[in-house]
């Protein structure tokens, strides 16, 4: 029996559901991130072979009476970023799912089979499916989801409009859609998703039945994968964060797994790679949409568009699936491919869509119910491209090309000249320089417009594909033909973004046949390529008792209460008894874990508030204990404190803690504080700050104390010793995007800045972006100040050491009391001399050149 | 001109269920059981359709001045009734569509609505979208003067009762998107004669009946 897990308290389920309490470790034969059209499928096809599978999906588990048919409650639930996806320019608005189920749950349930049109191209292009697998896969997906044919009496007058023009204008490939719906209520909120669960989507079949097993599924929603942590030509882990409604981490997963399959969508799955940098040179480019557009009838009879099945009827005399050439040559359309189906939303949603001033949008909207309405969308030859700006956001760039200019004015024009032969009144159309069209003879104002201003029109798209597109040269395809990415033995693409082009129709079956094919693939090739993949233990940034500095407040607080007091006393006695020497300190070159022997280095929850009273300590502290005869005592360096404060231990039992350590501080003003301490080993101990004593005494926060720690954790001085003996970075290594955060002795900041390096050695540039206020562009100087950027125009300097090719840390230089402007709660983190302030910087690289947007 | 009723019953498991009986009875009849106004049973496809004589409504309509509301009461095979739907003017031609999978109440289920907009306000600036807005208020260098911005949150915060009210952005977009919210939900919706959402907002809490019901004012002119 499968599990759906998540982070919030739900109705009942339909599903065995859980909520999450803590972070998680998984170990599966196969992660699947995205849960759409492309990874239920896989996930099903591993889960019912025997593998073991975790599927992590970004957004929430919703079944059909959580639907309730509004926009403005369900479009910030099921769409992705709440409707609000477009590209770059913000011409195109992009429509997919975020839920489990992705874009299979929000979208109308209209199925194509692949064409044999496109087959035929996809297969000149490499990829090698055959006719037998084709077939065999489209069958099972079709029986899965259930496919059928709209009916006669299915068929609502906004659909018999778009049947009712075509005949008009004498076209000749034209029929009533297939539906993955079976007895549908013809509500036409299927963008809502199905209240009646009528709609065949991923949730109610794939998982539904993936979930009932044989098999092992653990499905987690709320849950972002971010990293695909990559060594010796495979992937090794998927590491991700549970993030609630306001987009705060909750809690953090990490997935040890044998096999990886990446299923985001065509735009996430492409940024996951780059921002991994995996395939950079490949993975995003080539992204093709389906632009669309709408042209709507104002009629003097009624129509009531809403009522009933919003597409169920299309026209294909201009695309893949066209039988005869004869319109297009008639039409004059033998360039381009486009496809006209009927279309009716709900009335927000709609009405968000169209242009023109108030008044005149509200008197269209008055008359909705008169409306006949129809979509067109070109076969695109334009092609987009995903990439990471430079400040680490994800950047869609898409311009519609000549072409497709073309197909979407000829489109526009022959739904046009349809409704006018039907009596329509006046045309609303989505080009804001012509929103209305009152005469025939006035379509080819509109059409001007499209060819000519093509940017100011109101494009939407549903079914981004391709950017990862199959092929055997790795230079110029991201996947090769099983969709294993090249170079990675072990991670599979199984999306849209597979597709070496546009599949020119609704993609939903071509996708779910697509990832079903690499699923069949995977499990035929598992003996032989996947089960003898190790498996990781590493439980990465999750908190666990092997790496409590990650704990959340709540795992640390259950952690002291639960875990055993396995040392004695003297295990708490530093090295060279309390006094600190260089030779205590090192920092491991592979793993860069810092081991600190002489100091205890202490640690909040990652989540923790600290209490106002508790300063200085909340900037950070340190304990060193020596033996003092029969005793233990040591000293408390609390950052930014004067002086350090005398400590003493002894064995004690506290209550809730049991056996543990008590220290005390005999002097004032820390006299009130005592803690608990329970240490693990001799590198890990688990504590809690008490104001009073432990019985009956308050409890201030947690803590952890740690002589060997992660690099992510480096403390002011562990910075001072690696940048005495670190070198300057080679500038010829520097091009890329890499991210920067503050290091202190509290922890380490957020992500506060980030640094673009372009060029060559010779003539290396940083596009700066520090905070939110302060960016520009400055050359990387080497002079006296060592290698770094010098915008002379703002008037900071850096200078850099290089830690390995992938983290660099260095000192960022400021005059006199500008760093409170760029930097929050700054005091926590700088220096101050007479004329200079000073942090210490950490830098990640996290995007190569090619990934980066131009 | 004679009415018509029209529809389809399906069970929870989307099969069409034949042998439910359907019977349009009027809004509102004080005066004793309602009138039968018409009444079918359901085919082996779950279909339904019965007239509704003008001679039926006279009298109502006479009383009301304007088309009287009706509704359908569902009974099972034996007779027991299942639920009767809301009531709608009756109209041309009435379709309901009947849908017996509702499930039953679930009063302290969680309302999964509460957070959506803020659920989108986060969403939109982690893509990046407002950012411009949000640091016109960030950048400001100093408290807003008095009747400023913060005091027109503070009417739309008096407008929509008790919402809690802070300084950011993030509150500013969540009041507006909520006047959006009420404004969508209210009078110039229902000015259209837009038929809206056909169930429950929270079907958890309220699962009410389960029934579509879609008014035809008019024959189609293409059939």
């Amino acid at each position: 029996m499968g599990l759906i897990r998540g982070i919030e308290e739900m109705p009942p389920r339909k599903e065995r559901y859980e909520v999450l309490t803590d972070d998680v470790v998984e170990t599966a034969d196969v992660c699947v991130i995205g849960s759409g059209a492309g990874g239920a499928v896989a996930a099903h096809a591993l889960a019912k072979a025997g593998k073991s599978v975790v599927l992590l999906e970004r957004g929430g588990y919703y079944e059909g009476r959580d639907m309730n048919q509004r926009d403005m409650d369900m479009v910030p639930l099921l769409w992705k970023d709440g409707g609000m996806n477009f590209d770059d320019a913000l011409t195109i608005a992009i429509a997919q799912g975020a839920c489990l189920g992705g874009s299979t749950v929000i979208n109308d349930a209209v199925c194509f089979d692949p064409p044999e049109r496109v087959r035929a191209e996809w297969r000149a292009l490499g990829v090698n499916f055959s006719d037998e697998e084709w077939a065999e896969h489209l069958a099972r997906v079709r029986s899965m989801i259930h496919v059928g044919r709209v009916t006669e009496e299915e068929l609502n007058r906004n659909n018999r409009m778009l049947r009712a023009g075509a005949k008009r204008l004498g076209l000749r490939d034209h029929w009533e859609n297939e539906r993955n719906c079976v007895n549908c209520m013809q509500c036409g909120f299927c963008h809502n998703g199905c209240h009646y669960d009528t709609k065949q989507n991923m949730l109610v079949t794939y998982l539904h039945d993936a979930l009932a097993g044989p098999g092992d599924l653990r499905i987690y929603c709320s849950c972002q994968a971010e990293q695909l942590l990559t060594g010796g030509g495979r992937v090794e882990g998927v590491e991700g964060r549970f993030l609630d409604a306001d987009g705060h981490e909750r809690f953090r997963i990490r997935v040890n797994a044998r096999a990886v399959v990446v299923s985001a969508g065509a735009i996430a799955s492409s940024f996951l790679l780059l921002r991994n940098r995996i395939a950079s040179a490949t993975a995003g480019r080539g992204v093709v949409l389906h632009p669309s557009v709408l042209m709507v009838g104002l009629f003097p009879y009624e129509i009531k568009p809403n009522q009933g099945i919003p597409m169920a009827y299309s026209v294909h005399d201009f695309g893949v699936n066209r039988r005869q050439e004869i319109s297009r040559t008639e039409y004059g359309c033998a360039d381009g491919e486009f496809m006209i189906e009927s279309i009716a939303l709900p009335l927000l949603e709609f009405s968000m869509g169209m242009p023109g001033g108030p008044l005149k949008h509200h008197e269209f909207l008055a008359k909705f119910n008169h409306l006949a309405i129809a979509g067109m969308m070109a076969r695109d030859q334009s092609r987009g491209r995903v990439s990471i700006a430079s400040d680490d956001r994800q950047s869609f760039v898409y311009e519609v090309g000549p072409a497709d200019r073309k197909s979407l004015a000829k489109a526009s024009e022959i739904v046009g000249k349809m409704w006018f032969a039907l009596g329509a009144e006046r045309l609303a159309t989505r080009h804001p320089a012509v929103p209305f069209v009152n005469r025939p003879e006035d379509l080819p104002v509109l059409t001007d417009a499209i060819l000519n201003h093509a940017d100011r029109m109101k494009l939407a798209a549903a079914h981004p594909q391709s950017g990862n597109a199959i092929g055997a040269d790795p230079a110029r395809s991201t996947v090769d033909g099983d969709c294993r990415v090249h170079g990675l033995s072990n991670l599979v693409v199984a999306d849209a973004s597979v597709f070496p082009n546009a599949v020119g129709v609704n993609p939903q079956v071509t996708v779910m046949v697509v990832a079903s094919i690499a699923a069949a693939r995977m499990v035929r090739d598992w003996d032989a390529r996947y089960a003898a993949q190790p498996v990781s233990a590493s439980t990465g940034r999750t908190g666990t008792l092997d790496a409590p500095m990650h704990f959340g407040r709540e795992a640390l607080a259950r952690a002291i209460e639960t875990a055993p007091h396995a040392r004695a006393i003297s295990a708490l006695l530093t090295a060279d008894n309390g006094t600190p020497t260089a030779p205590s300190w090192s920092i491991d070159p592979a793993t860069l874990e810092i081991t600190n022997d002489a100091t205890w280095h202490g640690f909040f929850a990652r989540d923790e508030k600290l209490p106002p009273e508790t300063s200085p300590l909340g900037a950070g502290f340190f304990h060193r204990f020596h033996a003092e005869g029969d005793k233990v005592q040591g000293t408390c360096y609390a950052v930014g404190a004067k002086d350090p404060t005398p400590i003493v231990a002894e064995e004690h039992v506290a209550p809730l803690v049991g056996k543990c350590l008590l220290v005390e501080y005999p002097e004032a003003p820390h006299r009130k504080f005592t803690e608990v301490l329970k240490v693990i080993d001799d590198r890990r101990i688990l504590g809690r700050l008490f104001e009073g004593r432990p019985d009956g005494g308050r409890r201030v926060f947690d803590f952890v104390l740690a002589r060997r720690y992660p690099f992510e954790f480096l403390t002011a001085e562990d910075h001072e010793r690696l940048f005495e003996r670190t070198s300057a970075p080679d500038r010829a290594t520097l091009p890329g995007v890499w991210e920067g955060y503050l290091a202190g002795d509290g922890g380490r900041s957020a992500v506060l800045f980030h640094y673009r390096y372009r060029g060559d050695g010779k003539n290396l540039l940083n596009d700066f972006r520090l905070g939110k206020k302060v960016h520009g562009s400055a050359a990387v100087a080497t002079d006296e100040r060592g290698t770094g950027t010098r915008p002379a125009a703002i008037g900071f300097w850096d200078e850099l050491r290089a830690v390995n090719a992938d983290w660099m840390i260095g000192k960022l230089h400021a005059p006199k009391d500008q760093l409170k402007e760029w930097v929050p709660s700054e005091g926590e983190w700088a220096t101050h001399g007479a004329d200079v302030d000073t942090v210490r910087i950490v830098l990640h690289r996290i995007a190569d050149p090619p990934a980066v947007k131009d | 001109m004679a009415h018509s009723i029209v529809g389809r019953v399906i069970d929870a498991q989307q099969r069409p269920v034949p042998g439910i009986k359907l019977q349009a009875i009027p809004k509102g009849d004080l005066t004793g059981p309602p009138p039968v106004l018409g009444e079918a049973v359901s085919d082996g496809g779950g279909r339904f359709s019965f007239p509704i004589e003008e001679a039926s409504l006279a009298s109502r309509l006479a009383h009301l001045g304007r088309n009287p509301p009706v509704r359908l009461r569902v009974l099972d095979a034996s007779g027991q009734e299942i639920f009767t739907t809301r009531a709608h003017p009756i109209d041309w031609q009435l379709e309901f569509r009947i849908y017996l999978g509702g499930g039953s109440k679930v009063p302290d289920a969680p309302n999964l609505y509460a957070k959506g907009i803020r659920r989108m306000i986060a969403d939109s600036r982690d893509a990046g979208l407002g950012s411009s807005a949000i640091k016109t208020f960030e950048g400001k260098d100093t408290e807003p003067a008095e009747g400023g911005w913060k005091k027109s949150l503070g009417v739309v915060q008096h407008t929509l009762q008790g919402a809690e009210i802070d300084d950011s952005a993030d509150m500013m977009f969540a009041v507006l998107d909520g006047l959006m919210l009420n404004t969508v939900e209210s009078t110039p919706v229902k000015i259209m004669g837009y038929d809206g959402a056909q169930v429950p907002r929270h079907a958890w809490a309220a699962p009410d009946n389960q029934a579509i019901i879609w008014p035809r004012k008019e024959p189609f002119k293409w059939d």
